[in-house]
């Protein structure tokens, strides 16, 4: 189902060719606003959900969310290469409102394997509107990164880590 | 690696030669097995500005994977091992098929899969061979797909193959960890060379 929904996008006509540069800023700068605010979102989930875990899914929480930092400081850097300025980050409890109620750790666990997938969503929905290889190559290794943490916290939850060929945040 | 591509000077010739480098890697060790040397081929193909091209390399590139793993699930008594190796020879034979599929759609004939007696010949790995084997195809899988985000035209095939990268690294992590490694030491997964 994954892979039709994305053979179903193929066509030699889709405007991706690489271009030379840093970007497109009118072109590339509202798309990286879009995933930056996706990255905000991952890290006031992890933020939120920290303080109800213990043990090894606490350590793998810390360690997802500093990842998740890391992409959105990237995220803030490409956007100033391109000469704007990034939206400033709102208060957590913005990220935060559309989270469900987290009692446990599978309550945390569940939501982080939901932010990760919007997160692959996200991106591989950018990809083809981005201007520069060079963007391109930045965005898809960072949602590679995502789906290695998507696979992870499936396998914390004894869920198959890696069920499908392509990932595509779908499932 | 970092996928650090904001920084000022991007040199294609050392990006070529580094996607040369990570393949070539993938290919010693599979060279080491009795494996088709094809990963230099593939290394080529993404270098090139043809989205055919990329294409062809691509099914070469996961035929590679498949004809591996099928070797790993026949050379292991690890049933842990055995259990990644089919599922992740299984995602390979699929991304082989899709992309074979495009390029028949386009006309073009795919390339075929790898003899079944070079692979014959790849059965009496070790465990601990095998899962540095399957790391290193891996990381040359996702610097494959990563090189290749640069060069391909066509958007759906953008996609497409950041769904596959996405996959190839997941086999990745899970690899690492079952090496006792940092499953996710980077959070910019570029592949290339195994990391510890």
């Amino acid at each position: 189902m994954a892979s039709s929904l994305l053979f179903a996008g193929c066509s030699p006509d889709n405007d991706a060719g690489e271009r030379q540069g840093k970007g497109d800023p009118d072109r590339d700068v509202p798309i990286l606003a879009l995933i930056l605010d996706v990255e905000r979102t991952s890290i006031a989930a992890y933020a939120l959900g920290i303080s109800r875990l213990r043990g090894d899914a606490l350590d793998l929480a810390r360690e997802l969310a500093d990842q998740e930092r890391q992409h959105a400081e990237r995220l803030e850097r490409l956007i100033k290469d391109l000469g704007r300025t990034p939206h400033p980050a709102k208060p957590a409890e913005h990220y935060q409102r559309g989270f469900p109620s987290l009692a446990d750790e599978l309550d945390v666990l569940t939501l982080a394997i939901d932010v990760e997938n919007t997160a692959i969503a996200a991106y591989l929905d950018a990809l083809p509107k981005l201007s520069t290889g060079s963007l391109r190559a930045t965005a898809a290794a960072i949602a590679t990164n995502e789906a290695q943490h998507l696979s992870l916290l499936r396998d914390a939850l004894d869920r198959p880590a890696v069920p499908d060929a392509f990932v595509t945040g779908e499932g | 690696m970092n996928a650090d591509d904001s920084a000022p000077r991007s040199d294609r010739k050392t990006r070529r030669e580094l996607a040369v480098r990570s393949l070539t890697l993938g290919a010693a060790a599979a060279g080491a097995t009795g494996m088709p040397l094809i990963l230099p081929l593939a290394a080529a193909a993404v270098e090139s500005k043809s989205d055919t091209r990329i294409l062809t390399g691509a099914v070469m590139l996961e035929h590679q994977a498949a004809a591996t793993y099928d070797a790993i699930v026949k050379a292991t008594r690890d049933a842990r091992l055995s259990g990644l190796a089919h599922a992740f020879g299984a995602h390979a034979q699929e991304h082989a098929d899709a992309f074979a599929s495009i390029l028949l759609q386009r006309e073009i004939a795919p390339p075929p899969p790898p003899r079944s007696a070079a692979i014959k010949r790849a059965n009496r790995l070790s465990d601990g061979a095998a899962i540095e084997l399957a790391i290193s195809l891996e990381g040359a899988a996702v610097r494959f797909y990563y090189d290749a985000m640069r060069n391909i035209e066509d958007g759906g095939l953008v996609k497409i193959g950041a769904a596959t990268m996405a996959n190839h690294g997941q086999h990745l992590a899970l690899l690492r960890g079952a090496a006792n490694r940092e499953p996710v030491p980077t959070a910019f997964e570029a592949g290339g060379r195994a990391r510890s």
